[in-house]
């Protein structure tokens, strides 16, 4: 038994396979039914009645998991259709057929297949089929809209069916949908008939009628007056629908022609359907009643033609013609004519329906016609500037280009660009619109309206050349000048050049004229300017570039990005590396690839400006270099980049270890003889060695003195000498400086004591200092031992510390000679000493207080003394401190 | 009491007659290597204290210094550097020697020879 279909349960089902899938056709009703998966697309062969195979795409159907169907989305399998419009659709019937049976039962009218128009596919969404009359639309929406499934989960969706678009109120589809209900009625001849045979058997007005039609023209004319369609297309509409209003043989709409005064048919359109006549195509102004019409700015009205001596036409022509002049601003646009078969006797309402219509059809006329300018006049002005977007190497082209615009912009003849030649002091032709190379003459400065322009630099226009006396008469002869409009050019702040347009068609120059043209001048000025901009910038970069590439430091910049920008020469050869690697490379990988890793998250992550470190590698020729490298940041706070400078100082290391190396010798070979001499004086001063004359004491005693001094001469030289070497490395700590200074005064307490010199400390025990604590001692050692120098036997030596907020103050102050002004500036000075008596026998090498400064200002700090000669000196210096004490 | 012993490694003859004079005269027995290969060999042989010098011919003081230090035989033996480079402040050369394990770091040309006996005398 033959399963029935589950929808009309009338007629049975045939197996088919959609997609792989087994379903089931009714093939009374051709319901399509079986098991769907949600979101399954059915596309199936099949047979109709003639036996034909056919794809039947059955379209998208989503499907709840729990029905196979849902009960208001009606499908159909429809040949050659991409889904599935609901209704009552047969077999053999096609969408258009269906929808022009659905607008029978929806509206009652009844339309002819072939106004039907085919279908549009918007998107998978939606669908529409449109006709004469009416706009479907047809959308997916949600099923629960509906309240079909009201305990459905899922979203179901059905393809949208008219009804429940309206129900929508889909505005648009339903004001069209009535609109061209009426429509339909006057659209169709013998349904027109009948409309108003039945209007006039009701015993109707005519003129009611009319009227009513009328307002339907009027309504229908003044939305084609807002399309931007090509005028021919609006014009043709319009006496389409004039015929078949009018009930007339032929309308036509005849355009005015100004330079031939002649009247050219624009559109035509008769009772047989014919859309241009067979002759008449145009009159000459004055002629016939077309031309009388325009002629006479009046409708002329004809009720028999063959009683008209001023018709134009075959002799046999009989019936009547009314012919209305189109005016647009006083100006005359065309006429419309109308004409019957038949003589025929013209009401005013009549003529009163016309008139109107003349005038929007010339509104519309004119309309079109600005739109038309106004889109010329747009793209013209685009072109200039999408000109002007071409790169400076073209200039000449360029500005060739903007000159050939120019007179379609302006309504004119020729554009001529001068530009002033400072050598010659005069203005040579730089570009002349439309033309390649015409040799014009060259204006020398003074003469011409060119001249006049450039030194006033007001731009102005003379609409009347035979009366402007300043139009070099070359020139006038040349491009035969009637008008001129003329503005000057300027390249940022500096005059070069006027611009001239040349013989205004249809009319004079006008203020706009001037604006529009001003606009192109400053475009041209522009392209100059940029031009010499470019061409600066250019040299600019080309000489920084060549500074870059030729220096003997390698350079590396990556940019915000992290992308290198620069890699240059010296970076190429040590490293081995090609710029055309690494440009526009990320830095990161570089790093990664020379090893230098670690330092790139190092930098990148600092909070540092500046970095410096020095790094031997192997380059690329093998040989260990050592490189000094110098990183810093440049930019605003969003786009930062990092430069990277790398110095070969290798050959300044090695020289800084040869010197060093050479100091090492030096003292070391000065010192082992020193060793000897002074520890055989001391051995032999010592009484186990023997017994010794008092001379013989004295002069080894002096010996003694003499060898020590030897000593710390070297001693200090040493220390001089590393001084110099700034890179001395600061160990900076925090210390206590008291016991720091009690080690000090411990380290000379046997000096002072050979001269009976007390030393006082009264520094503060616990002042944090924030230096190198070896150094410091240093300094505090030095400052003492120059104070005992200075100071006379059984003196006094204090020693004090103040503490501010940012350092402490170290002052070791004695009571011993003193220094003077002069003096007191160069104490500090290498190998200077004071020439005073006590400074001789002092000794010491005047290295001291030299060494003692470098150190304290390597510390961050200041040195100074005060004196008084006579009394004593105090010797003060400052060391940070630190504010995390406590 | 059995003499302490002491090697001096010390390659200028005349500082090494000097310093031996010295301290033999002081009660130490002494022991002289002025070749610094054959150095380790005789700081083997055990002692009470090394005097250490750095700049000799054919082997660096550091190398010796360090050898001691890490030979379990010898590393115990105290030993005060004893050299004419560096600085007895703050110098990379001292700092380089004690943290090598050195007791002592002392310029030759700052100390007399009782200075240095003295100095040994502290340590031992």
């Amino acid at each position: 038994m033959q399963k029935l279909c589950i929808h009309c349960k009338k007629y049975p089902v045939t197996e088919v396979n959609v997609a792989g899938r087994k379903k089931y056709l009714c093939q009374g009703c051709q319901y399509l039914s079986g098991r769907f998966l949600v979101g399954e697309k059915l596309v199936a062969e099949s047979e109709d009645k003639k036996g034909q195979k056919r794809h039947l795409v059955v379209g998208a159907l989503i499907f709840s998991k729990d029905k196979k169907s849902i009960l208001l989305n009606k499908r159909r399998v429809w040949p050659y259709c991409y889904d599935i419009p609901a209704g009552h659709i047969k077999l053999d019937e096609t969408p258009k057929t269906a929808i022009a049976r659905e607008v029978l039962e929806e509206t009652g009218l009844s339309i002819a297949k072939s106004q039907l128009l085919d279908h549009e596919i918007f998107n998978d969404d939606s669908c529409r089929y449109g006709c004469d009359t009416h706009e479907w639309f047809l959308f997916k929406c949600s099923v629960r809209d509906y309240n079909v499934l009201p305990n459905s989960e899922s979203e179901d969706v059905t393809w949208h069916p008219i009804a429940q678009l309206k129900a929508m109120n889909f505005l648009p589809a339903t004001k069209y949908f009535i609109k061209s209900h009426v429509l339909e009625n006057n659209h169709r001849k013998s349904s027109r008939k009948n409309s108003i045979e039945k209007i006039t058997d009701a015993g109707g007005d005519m003129d009611a009628v009319l009227a009513e039609r009328r307002e339907e023209m009027l309504y229908h004319l003044s939305t084609a007056l807002f399309k931007l369609d090509a005028i021919e297309n609006i014009l043709q509409m319009a006496v389409k629908e004039i015929t078949s209003s009018m009930n007339c043989y032929s309308s036509s709409i005849y355009l005015y022609n100004p330079r031939n005064q002649m009247l050219e048919v624009g559109a035509y359109a008769n009772s047989e359907g014919a859309s241009s006549p067979h002759d008449l195509h145009q009159f000459k102004l004055g002629a016939g009643i077309t031309g009388s019409a325009a002629f006479k700015r009046k409708i002329i009205a004809i009720s028999d033609i063959s009683t008209e001596k001023e018709y134009i036409g075959k002799a046999t022509d009989k019936g009547a013609i009314i012919a209305i002049p189109i005016l647009s601003k006083d100006k005359l646009v065309g006429t419309l004519s109308v004409s019957y078969n038949d003589p025929k006797i013209f009401t005013e309402a009549e003529a009163q329906y016309l008139s109107i219509l003349g005038s929007m059809i010339g509104l519309a006329i004119e309309n079109n016609r600005l739109y038309k300018r106004l889109d010329n006049k747009v793209q013209n002005l685009s072109m200039l500037f999408g000109v002007t977007s071409i790169s400076g190497r073209q200039t000449k082209n360029t500005i060739q280009q903007m000159v050939d615009t120019v007179p379609a912009l302006l309504e004119s003849e020729k554009c001529h660009f001068l530009i002033f030649n400072p050598l010659k002091n005069n203005f040579g032709s730089f570009a002349l619109s439309n033309d390649e190379g015409s040799l014009l003459p060259e204006i020398p400065l003074g003469q011409g309206v060119t001249s006049k322009i450039f030194l006033s630099q007001k731009p102005m226009f003379v609409n009347d050349a035979d009366a402007n006396s300043d139009i070099i008469l070359k020139y006038r002869k040349i491009f035969n000048i009637k008008s001129q409009l003329s503005i000057p050019v300027q390249a940022g702040a500096k005059s070069i050049g006027v611009l001239h347009v040349i013989n205004k068609v249809n009319g004079d120059f006008n203020d706009e004229d001037l604006k529009l043209a001003s606009i192109v001048a400053s475009r041209i000025g522009m392209k100059i300017e940029n031009t010499n901009s470019i061409a600066e910038i250019k040299s600019e970069k080309d000489f920084l570039d060549s500074v870059i590439e030729n220096s003997d430091e390698g350079i590396l910049i990556i940019n915000s990005k992290g992308d290198i920008t620069v890699w240059n020469r010296f970076l190429e050869k040590v490293f081995g590396i090609k710029r055309s690697e690494v440009i526009g490379k990320s830095g990161l990988n570089l790093a990664k690839k020379i090893g230098a890793q670690e330092l790139y998250w190092k930098v990148v992550r600092s909070m540092q400006k500046n970095h410096y470190l020095e790094k031997e590698i192997t380059a690329a020729s093998g040989e260990r270099i050592l490189l000094g490298i110098n990183i810093f940041f440049v930019g605003d706070e969003h786009e930062q980049s990092a430069v990277v400078m790398a110095r070969d100082i290798t050959k300044e290391r090695n020289l800084l270890q040869a010197k060093n190396d050479l100091i090492s010798t030096a003292t070391h070979e000065l010192r082992t003889p020193l060793t000897a001499v002074k520890g055989y004086l001391s051995m032999a001063q010592n009484p186990n060695a023997g017994e010794l004359s008092e001379k013989q004491m004295k002069y080894l005693g002096k010996a003694s003195e003499s060898t020590e001094r030897l000593v710390n001469l070297i001693e200090d030289l040493l220390g001089a000498l590393r001084i110099d070497e700034n890179r001395v490395v600061l160990d900076k700590q925090v210390f206590k400086a008291g016991p720091m200074i009690n080690e000090a005064i411990a380290n000379l307490q046997s000096k002072a004591k050979a001269k009976d010199i007390r030393i006082y400390n009264k520094s503060a025990y616990d002042t944090f200092v924030f230096a190198d604590p070896i150094k410091s001692k240093q300094i505090v050692e030095n400052l003492i031992d120059n104070a005992i120098k200075y100071t006379h036997d059984h003196g006094k030596i204090f020693i004090a510390t103040e503490k501010s907020i940012h350092d402490i103050k170290i002052s070791i102050k004695d009571t011993g000679v003193g220094i003077n002004k002069a003096d007191a500036e160069k104490v500090f000075e290498r190998f200077y000493r004071i020439s005073n008596p006590l400074s001789i026998s002092a000794g010491g090498t005047g290295l001291g207080l030299y060494i003692a400064k470098n150190l304290v200002e390597q510390q961050g700090g200041r040195i100074w003394l005060d004196s008084e000669i006579g009394r004593g000196t105090t010797f003060n210096f400052t060391l940070p401190t630190t504010n995390i004490i406590k | 009491m059995k003499p302490q012993s002491i090697i001096l490694v010390e390659d200028d003859l005349t500082l090494v007659e000097m310093y031996r004079d010295k301290l033999k005269e002081e009660g130490f027995r002494v022991l002289t290597v002025t070749d610094g290969k054959l150095a380790m060999q005789r700081i083997r042989q055990g002692a009470d204290l090394i005097l250490l010098d750095i700049l000799m011919p054919n082997l660096n003081g550091f190398e010796i210094l360090k050898r001691i230090k890490s030979d379990s035989k010898t590393k115990n033996i105290p030993v005060i550097v004893l050299t004419n480079i560096g600085s007895e402040t703050v110098d990379s050369d001292k700092n380089l020697a004690l943290s090598l394990g050195a007791s002592d770091y002392m310029v030759k040309s700052l100390n007399t020879p009782d200075d240095v006996v003295a100095r040994v005398r502290s340590i031992i």
